[in-house]
């Protein structure tokens, strides 16, 4: 009786695990292995790319390379279009793009020149050494804005001395121009610190190079972003001044009052 | 006692001396007040004065007789009176700031730097 009551509990217990396993093993060999799971698991075991054809390997790495050239020439542009940057860095970033431009160019035929996959792989790690969306093109963006920004302050204090002048006249004359002298001289703080902001980001970004990412350039290209955009907003707030002076002094000259005899300037006769 | 002898020369100086000192005082031009004053607010750039308006010239004559006497007297006034002119050469706030209009496309231009950073 014992002998029964054993033989029925390791039956149930190879049911229990054999029936499942069998219907799992069913179940594989009846769907198909598709030509994509071959490739998937040959990558896996093997590292490579899904084209086992040199050429089109080759293909696809001097696409990269050309989209990279390619944005090289852009920023090449961007700096013969700039009105505002100083010689002096546009010949260092024109010297750094050059830089790139040859080292991408030497790549494009050292893969062009492969004739193994594995040859390829180590050449296709490079192309992007040089770091050309990470720091070569945000560095060349700043150093733009920064000069740009620092040569609108200095406009912007020559606006600021001219108003100055006018409003001395004005004042001269016996006009109450103490909201004018108010708006002045917001308008001079907002210059000073765009400047301040502004000034430096060129010189901080402008050494970085490739070898810089992440560690420090990351943070010294965002920190730039960053006083950059807060030197625009104090620009654009004193050019706003500066219109408001203008408004106000007009404003004088239109509702002045009658005891003065207003002589106005004929600019046809000078 | 009788008048001293003088000789013919003294007689002619003497003479010419009270001629001249008549001429002198028939000739001398009557006395006038005139006061004028003008104020001018004006900037280094101002034009020559171009607003000063000045009334002169008011002569009054009154003859005046007195009674019991046949005497007219003639007082004779002559005043001038200058108008107060404050000038103000207002500035040509375009003409003068011109240098400065393409702060706008200045703007406009950064704006698009920053967009770009």
């Amino acid at each position: 009786m014992k002998s029964l009551r054993r033989i029925t509990t390791v039956a149930l217990v190879i049911a229990l695990v054999a029936i499942p396993t069998a219907a799992l093993a069913l179940d594989e060999a009846t769907t198909p292995i598709t030509e994509t799971d071959r490739a998937e698991a040959e990558r896996a075991t093997t590292g490579e790319r899904p084209e086992h054809d040199l050429s089109e390997i080759k293909a696809r790495a001097l696409e990269r390379i050309d989209k990279q050239l390619e944005a090289l020439e852009r920023l090449r542009s961007k700096i013969a279009k700039s009105r505002h940057i100083t010689d002096d860095h546009a010949t260092q970033l024109l010297r750094d793009i050059s830089t790139a431009a040859d080292g991408l160019s030497e790549l494009a035929r050292k893969i062009e020149a492969a004739t193994t996959v594995e040859e390829l792989r180590q050449l296709i790690e490079h192309i992007d050494d040089y770091k050309i969306g990470q720091v070569l093109a945000p560095k060349t963006s700043q150093v733009i804005g920064s000069d740009s920004l620092v040569y609108a302050t200095g406009k912007l204090e020559r606006f600021s001395a001219k108003l100055s002048e006018i409003t001395a006249r004005f004042e001269e004359a016996g006009f109450d121009v103490d909201e004018a002298w108010r708006l002045l001289e917001k308008m001079d703080a907002n210059i000073a610190e765009g400047y301040r902001l502004a000034s430096p980001v060129a010189g901080n970004v402008i050494g970085l190079q490739a070898a810089d990412w992440p560690d420090p350039a990351e943070s010294m290209l965002s920190a730039g972003r960053a006083d950059l955009r807060a030197a625009g907003s104090s620009v654009k707030a004193a050019h706003g001044d500066g219109v408001d002076v203008v408004h106000f002094l007009r404003g004088l000259l239109e509702g002045s009052d009658p005891a003065f005899d207003i002589a106005r300037t004929d600019p046809a006769t000078g | 006692m009788g008048w001293p002898t003088v000789t013919a020369d003294v007689r002619h100086v003497l003479v010419t001396l009270l001629v001249a000192i008549f001429m002198l005082t028939a000739c001398s031009p009557p006395s006038t007040t005139t006061e004028q004053s003008t104020t001018t607010v004006t900037n280094a750039d101002a034009e020559p004065d171009q607003s000063e308006e000045a009334e002169s010239g008011s002569t009054t004559t009154a003859p005046t007789s007195q009674p019991g006497n046949s005497t007219t007297t003639t007082v004779e006034e002559s005043m001038s009176t200058t108008t107060t002119a404050t000038t103000f050469a207002a500035p040509d706030l375009e003409e003068e700031l011109s240098e400065f209009e393409d702060l706008e496309a200045l703007l406009d231009e950064l704006d698009d730097l920053l967009a770009d950073l």
